[in-house]
């Protein structure tokens, strides 16, 4: 099995890219609009934004300091196919999402999220 | 005469092995032999790509290279039916030994083995096929090949499919992991009835058994241990367990040297840990604390375990159990076990907050409610929808088996531990068995019920593996709707819709189909019927899935019964079928 670590600008353009990959497909039947697995997908795991310093608030839950976030979007895809994502692949060390069962960082190696991103 | 006389596939809550949920009927059979010469005996009717030679009554592979360097016959496989596979491996020094089926000799590859001994694969061919290919899907294949026998494989077990471990309620209601653990015990004399035997002490403990248990005594140091070592498999998980009782101890911690993981066991009685293994071998500890102190181990047990892909038999609610189908989710709060105040990321979309407990959390933040505990075995949820921002959860009192996940009802506890975690969706499919289905008239039970009234499709259905031609049971978009749907040749057929007075009780429904003659019966009720339909060809459906032909619309749900039938039963039958 292999687990992908994904990082892109934004929302639309990783959608775009995991649909030109194949690894899931728009499906319309009676009206209704799905997105299917394909290829080979297990998962994919939008994980929006991933916070790098957290928020402060006070005891009444009222923010006090915003959080401050990684640049971009991430996703997990678990797969059984080989795919080349270039530098949308990246390797954090710490992971903030798994697949239950997995080791918390499986597939990671020792790169920070936003460190790989190419400006 | 009995309904079973016509029943041609039954599957309910029975048994299952990782990635198969075995039915009732049929039981399984195997036809005649299907290929020529399988025993090598000479060099004949293979196809040997450069590297494999037949000699001896071997096909022996010398450093193959990969995928389509084997050997291969045409005209073995007939379309979308099921074949059992198997070839005795010997001589293995490299390689992963594949088989193949396609309508040429590496279209589509199975699973990979290692190793020497009877290889078996239990696969379903598609709509082009012929060839059968045995190689090594990896360069430098070295092994012999002997005694190939592809035979029709009858039976209509289903594929499970989720890839990540699951949990279900258990026969006593405790939540756990769905799991498939083996026969195999890899400590040798852990329940001490050969004494002391097998176990290593270190300088600092003495060993002795006390009523039939370990009892590992500490002195000159804060702590001792026993310890054993054996062989595992790197990747796979393995379950250790054992009883202790801490006696005089201050501590007592169960170490895995593969992982350097030390379990910390918290009480006297039983434990129960699990490691995923990273090398091939491990040394297992029982730390026992406190200079001049005392404690007792016994029933020490490590087995190897599998939770991906094993079906789930759920007791939730009590009774009889089910099979549980559950979508794609990911728990957001950690650790699940005992649950903490935290703050999350969240957007503007449904979200189910559950847990068990008599304590509380209140949300505040992006939005604001409180959710009460109502006992320890309990779960409570709360479904709610915030603006998008941060969602403060603070916990007061006696919280357990927390979860907050994206969706507009809770799902089985997906247990976390310091990040996020996903638990795949849960597919069932069954191919190629044309044989077991009578496509021009038929009747399909399902006993089921919904998760939620969710306003989704979630379908079972026989198919030619398409939308194009089926027979469909469905849970429809509109509250507390199923449907019985046919489609030939792309187009609807028939298609008999009902309003349930709470989709998420269980009902008994059967969709009959016949060429003119269909009609859905639902708790015992004919609730409607159609007189128009044409009668698919002979051996056109030849797919059992949980889904709606395609792959799409996937039945989340909870199965009791599912049945098909080879003829179109009577009114009688059906009423007694669904009461």
């Amino acid at each position: 099995m292999n687990i992908y670590k994904l990082q892109y600008d934004t929302k639309a353009v990783g959608d775009a890219d995991l649909l030109a990959k194949g690894t899931y497909e728009v499906v319309t039947e009676e009206g209704v609009t799905q997105e299917v697995y394909r290829n080979g997908t297990q998962a994919i795991v939008f994980l929006n934004k991933i916070v790098e310093i957290p928020a402060t608030y006070d005891k009444d839950g009222n923010e006090l300091t915003p959080p401050v976030y990684y640049s971009g979007v991430f996703y997990d895809l678990m797969t059984t196919e080989e795919y080349d994502f270039g530098i949308n692949e990246i390797f954090p060390v710490d992971c903030k999402h798994s697949f239950l069962g997995y080791e918390k960082n499986a597939e990671g190696t020792d790169v920070e999220p936003d460190e790989l991103i190419n400006e | 005469m009995s309904l079973l006389d016509d029943v041609s596939i039954v599957v309910t809550p029975n048994g299952y092995k990782a990635g198969e949920l075995y039915a009732v009927i049929p039981v399984p059979s195997e036809g005649a032999e299907e290929v020529t010469n399988g025993d090598f005996a000479t060099d004949s009717d293979w196809s040997k790509a450069t590297g494999v030679t037949i000699s001896g009554g071997n096909a022996i592979f010398n450093n193959s290279t990969a995928n389509n360097n084997g050997i291969y016959q045409a005209a073995v496989f007939q379309a979308n039916t099921q074949y059992k596979i198997t070839a005795e491996v010997s001589n293995y020094s490299s390689g992963n030994v594949t088989a193949w089926s396609g309508g040429s000799q590496n279209i589509n590859s199975n699973e990979s083995f290692t190793g020497n001994g009877t290889k078996t694969w239990i696969i379903s061919t598609g709509a082009s096929n012929g060839y059968i290919l045995l190689s090594s899907a990896t360069t430098n294949g070295n092994f012999n090949i002997d005694n190939v026998s592809v035979k029709e494989y009858t039976s209509a077990d289903m594929d499970v499919t989720r890839a990540t471990a699951a949990t279900r309620v258990d026969e006593n209601g405790l939540v756990n992991y769905a799991e498939v653990v083996s026969d195999t015990e890899l400590v040798t004399n852990g329940d001490f009835s050969n004494g002391t035997t097998d176990w290593t002490p270190n300088a600092a403990a003495t060993l002795s058994i006390d009523t039939g248990r370990l009892k590992i005594a500490i002195s000159g140091a804060g702590s001792g241990y026993a310890h054993q070592t054996f062989t595992i498999e790197s990747g796979k998980q393995y379950k250790c367990t054992g009883t202790i009782d801490f006696g005089t101890a201050s501590q007592m911690r169960f170490y895995v040297s593969n992982t350097g993981q030390f379990f910390d066991i918290t009480q006297s009685g039983n434990f129960d840990f699990t490691f995923t293994s990273t090398g091939t071998s491990t040394q297992v500890r029982l730390y026992t604390y406190g200079d001049g102190n005392y404690g007792f181990w016994d029933n020490i047990s490590v087995k190897e375990v599998t939770r991906d892909n094993v079906p789930r038999i759920d007791y939730t609610g009590g009774g009889c159990p089910h099979i549980l189908a559950e979508p794609q989710r990911t728990n957001i709060v950690f650790p699940s076990d005992v649950a903490v105040t935290q703050t999350r990321t969240v957007t503007a979309v449904a979200y189910a907050l559950s847990f068990y407990g008599t304590g509380s959390i209140v949300l505040s933040g992006t939005h604001s409610a409180t959710l009460t505990g109502t006992g320890v075995n309990d779960r409570v949820d709360l479904i709610f929808t915030p603006t998008a921002g941060s969602l403060v959860l603070t916990v007061s009192g006696t919280v357990t088996n927390f979860q907050l996940e994206v969706g507009s009802y809770a799902t089985s506890l997906i247990p976390t531990v310091s990040g996020t975690v996903t638990r795949n969706q849960d597919i069932f499919t069954r191919d190629g068995i044309g044989s077991l289905i009578n496509s021009t008239e038929g009747v399909l039970f399902v006993e089921i019920a919904a998760l939620s009234d969710d306003l989704t499709n979630r379908a079972l259905s026989l198919s030619d593996g398409t939308t194009s031609n089926r027979i469909l049971i469905y849970y429809s978009t509109a509250s507390n709707q199923i449907i019985a749907l046919y489609t030939y040749g792309g187009s609807t057929q028939v298609s008999i819709a009902n309003i349930l007075s709470d989709s998420t009780e269980f009902i008994k429904c059967a969709f009959k189909f016949k060429e003119n003659d269909c009609a859905l019966w639902i708790n015992g009720i004919e609730v409607g019927t159609d007189t128009t339909a044409t009668a698919f060809s002979a051996d056109t459906l030849n797919s059992l899935a949980l889904d709606d032909g395609g792959g799409s619309s996937k039945f989340f749900g909870k199965v009791k019964q599912l049945q098909v039938y080879d003829t179109s039963l009577s009114d009688t039958q059906l009423a007694a079928l669904t009461s």
